[in-house]
């Protein structure tokens, strides 16, 4: 019988190496071992389980066992994971072992009346067990768990074996994804060995760098360094063999086309699989787009900060210029800020004035040099050339003057003297006032090239547009000034004027009077003493003595109220109620018009501009001259006022004798009477006084209207209230 | 008194006004106003003769006007309270009111016709007797 036995277990072996040999998977590896435990032991049923990671003991495969069997003894293990040296343990009968007291009603349902535990291990412990059931009670024998721990051992191995080749497997799979990832990626991956030799290169670094991979293979990364870089390479894989990680690190790296290119890299060590550095893998992206558009937008940013710099600068410049009224100090004060806005060494300023003949004058202002440096300057053409050489140009700039053939030939590009200064960079502004007028020019110079930009020009050209305002401004004001002296000088001699009528007025009413009152008094002594006696001719003669001696007093009398009448009352007309004056007239006339019957009236007058004595004057003489010139019938005068147009027309309206059409303007006339000295006293002054009054305020009077014994209607116009 | 006056004519007429007033002053006349001032200082020196009772001054005089001599009899010793009426052609505000600031006890304007000159004596009379009164 053993012999059988022999020969059936070594049939099972080979069979079971066999199977194993063909097995693909796991599940292949526990069907064969469980073939092989159930043909070479008397168990009718048997199952594998094995630790998983989680520590807990599962099936893996059985036959003939139940679920509910193998759920209720999941886990169950007589030895822990990893145990060494663990031997099989044999239940012959369940219900008599204590051991699986616990299991008993589960394995009595399964029909199961004895076990054997087969350990599971290899160098590692314990990794899982085998389970022979018998349905009758049976202690295992020795040869079959000596079988038992044959198979298991194999399946121990190919279970290893098989899932070396899974791990491989899926290890393979994984490095198939990564080769994958790293041919797709757009940034060259590159690797290379501890030496520097280029190890991988991907479509990447071909795209990049220019090579293809079989160009680079074996060669030294070196080949990608930049000028100027070589020192990199060598710095970075020393870092690496520290292990230590370079991570974006911007550099730059040189094309095969010898295109130099701004890269960030990353570079990274690979360890193999004992940890040690076998090289380095680097990613590098080409930033060289990147980085050119970050210069751009640092500089646009610079820009739009001198542009911000440049307006604040010209704002403040505006309200110092315009601070200035005086000319001279103003061109000084432009020259000496624009001179340092530039950036210049030196600048001037010419600009035109016209003095007092009327003449045309080039002048300048200085600044960054002593005036001796400008000796000899050549003045600009006159003005008409001056002016046509801005024609067209705001900023004339030129980097070099050396070198520009057009440096010395003509204005502008002459604005700085030759000679001892030395100047290359040159800059020029017209100054233009708001009619078009070219009031001057700005220059500047440097005495290295190129010194002047687009923001300097920008600069002067701003300075000099407000340098052109702050010239109008200071022009205007001194016109002002000057209008203003003049209105002084003006109105000190119009004081001087009405001193001298005063003066003259003074003497005249002395010195022209005393004769002509001697005269009468000795004519009417005479007359006393003799008119008794006077015959026929000669008393009238004495009489004519009298009569004109007191008709000369009279006309001197007239002749100093028509002077008083020209002097220019001083300060501005003040406002005045029409309708006060008129009562203050009638109520001096008050004589005159109740001696006369006469009845005065008058309708709404306004408030006038204009002095009150004068207003009392032109009423005055117009009231009494129309109640003088009376009819036959009752005296009525009616007065008026009608406002238009910012002026006041009065009315003086009379019923008197009235007056021929043909003699209206004769009656304003010095001394111009129409009628006899009997007929009418008077000696036609009052009119002709009426008239420089209204004159001084800018009005006019006039005869309305009138017509022999139908009355007569004068007007004057006077300013309104203002 | 004192009659201050260079137009002949006038003192013709103020000699007639003061017959006509009946006060018997017999005027001693001075024609320019340097000899008013010679006349005044030498009054001042003498320390006998009278003040005179009453100077009518004309203003407008050759040499020296009217105010100074005014001025100068109120700043002298004797003679500063001497009354004075200013008898002048002159019109003028500004003379009316320097007369009366330098204490001239009238002021009379010259009219052109001989009636009127009377008037002058009315105001001598009464010139003299507040003169008096004092």
């Amino acid at each position: 019988m053993a012999g059988e036995a022999e020969v059936r277990r070594l049939r099972t072996l080979y069979q079971l190496l066999a199977s194993l040999s063909q097995a693909r998977a796991l599940e292949d590896v526990y069907e064969a071992a469980l073939a092989g435990l159930l043909d070479a032991t008397a168990a009718d049923r048997a199952a594998i389980l094995l630790f998983d990671d989680d520590g807990v003991i599962r099936f893996k495969a059985s036959r003939g066992l139940s679920q509910q069997y193998q759920a209720a003894v999941t886990g169950h293990s007589p030895w822990p994971q990893g145990t060494l040296n663990a031997s099989p343990i044999v239940v012959p009968d369940v219900r008599l072992d204590d051991s699986v007291a616990v299991y008993r009603k589960v394995l009595g349902r399964e029909g199961i009346r004895a076990l054997a535990f087969v350990p599971l291990a290899l160098d590692a412990g314990v990794s899982g067990k085998f389970m022979l059931y018998y349905s009758e009670p049976h202690e295992a024998s020795n040869d079959e768990l000596d079988v038992a721990k044959i198979i298991g051992a194999h399946v121990a191995l190919a279970t290893q074996h098989t899932r070396n080749v899974i791990e491989r497997k899926q290890l393979e799979a994984a490095s198939r994804r990564l080769a994958a990832i790293v041919e797709s990626s757009n940034d060259a991956i590159i690797s290379k060995d501890l030496n520097g030799i280029i190890t991988s290169w991907n479509i990447g670094a071909e795209r990049i760098f220019g090579y293809t991979a079989a160009e680079v293979f074996g060669k030294p990364v070196s080949i990608l360094a930049a000028p100027g870089r070589y020192n990199e390479m060598p710095d970075i894989l020393s870092q690496i063999k520290r292990g230590q990680r370079v991570e974006h690190y911007e550099t730059r790296r040189r094309r095969k086309d010898g295109q130099i290119i701004d890269v960030a890299l990353t570079v990274s060590p690979v360890r193999d699989a004992a940890g040690q550095i076998v090289g380095a893998s680097k990613i590098a992206r080409n930033i060289t787009a990147l980085k050119a558009a970050e210069q751009e937008r640092a500089m646009l940013l610079t820009r739009e900060q001198e542009a911000r710099r440049t307006a604040e600068l010209l704002n403040r410049v505006g309200p110092r210029l315009a601070s200035h009224l005086d000319p001279e100090k103003l061109v000084q004060e432009v020259t000496d800020i624009a001179t340092a806005l530039a950036g210049a060494e030196f600048g001037s300023f010419f600009h035109n004035v016209t003095n007092e003949k009327g003449e045309s004058q080039m002048l300048y202002a200085l600044s960054g040099l002593p005036r001796e440096a400008f000796e000899g300057l050549p003045m600009p053409p006159n003005s008409g050339a001056f002016a046509s050489s801005f024609r067209g140009e705001r900023v004339v700039c030129c980097d070099d003057v050396t070198q520009d053939p057009r440096y010395g030939e003509s204005w502008p590009y002459y604005g700085l003297p030759k000679g001892p200064l030395p100047v290359r960079s040159y800059l020029a502004a017209p100054v233009v006032s708001r009619s078009g007028e070219v009031l001057g020019g700005l220059f500047f110079g440097h005495s290295k090239p190129a010194r002047f930009t687009e923001t300097h020009a920008a600069i002067i050209a701003g300075i000099a547009a407000q340098a052109a305002i702050a010239m109008d401004n200071a022009r205007l004001f001194e016109q002002g000034q000057f209008v203003q002296t003049e209105l002084k000088r003006t109105n000190e001699e119009l004081r001087r004027v009405n001193q001298d009528l005063e003066v003259f007025a003074y003497s005249a009413s002395h010195d022209l009077q005393e004769p002509l009152r001697t005269i009468a008094i000795s004519a009417q002594i005479l007359e006393r003493s003799w008119g008794q006696r006077l015959q026929g001719e000669d008393a009238m003669f004495l009489g004519n003595i009298l009569t004109s001696a007191d008709r000369m007093r009279i006309l001197t009398e007239d002749l100093l109220a028509y002077t008083r009448a020209t002097k220019y009352e001083e300060g501005p007309a003040p406002h005045v109620d029409a309708g006060l004056v008129l009562e203050q007239v009638l109520t001096s006339l008050r004589g005159l018009i109740e001696q006369a019957g006469a009845s005065v009236t008058a309708g709404e007058l306004p408030v006038v501009a204009i002095h009150e004595s004068r207003l009392a004057q032109l009423l005055q003489n117009l009231i009494s001259n129309a109640i003088k010139y009376r009819s036959t019938e009752v005296p009525r005068v009616h007065i008026a006022a009608n406002q238009r147009d910012g002026w006041c027309v009065f009315s003086v309206v009379d019923n008197g004798i009235g007056i021929e059409p043909q003699f209206a303007e004769q009656i304003f006339g010095l001394f111009k009477r129409l009628h006899g000295r009997d007929e009418y006293p008077g000696s036609g002054i009052g009119l002709a006084i009426c008239q420089r009054v209204v004159e001084q305020y800018g009005g006019r009077i006039w005869l309305e209207q009138s017509a022999p014994g139908r009355g007569s209607t004068f007007c004057f116009a006077v300013p309104s209230r203002t | 008194m004192l009659l201050v006056e260079d137009n002949p004519t006038d003192e013709f007429v103020v000699k007639e006004v003061l017959d006509g007033c009946g006060l018997n002053l017999d005027p001693h006349v001075v024609r320019n106003g340097q000899d008013a001032l010679r006349y005044l200082q030498a009054l001042e020196q003498d320390g006998k003769a009278a003040c005179p009772a009453l100077v009518l001054l004309d203003l407008n005089l050759p040499k020296v006007s009217g105010l100074e001599i005014l001025k100068a009899l109120r700043k002298s010793l004797r003679c500063s309270r001497t009354p004075v009426i200013v008898v002048t052609s002159s019109s003028a505000e500004t003379d009316r009111y320097a007369a009366k600031q330098l204490g001239a006890e009238g002021y009379f304007q010259k009219p052109t016709d001989l009636a009127s000159y009377m008037e002058l004596a009315e105001l001598i009379k009464r010139v003299l007797e507040i003169q008096e009164e004092s």
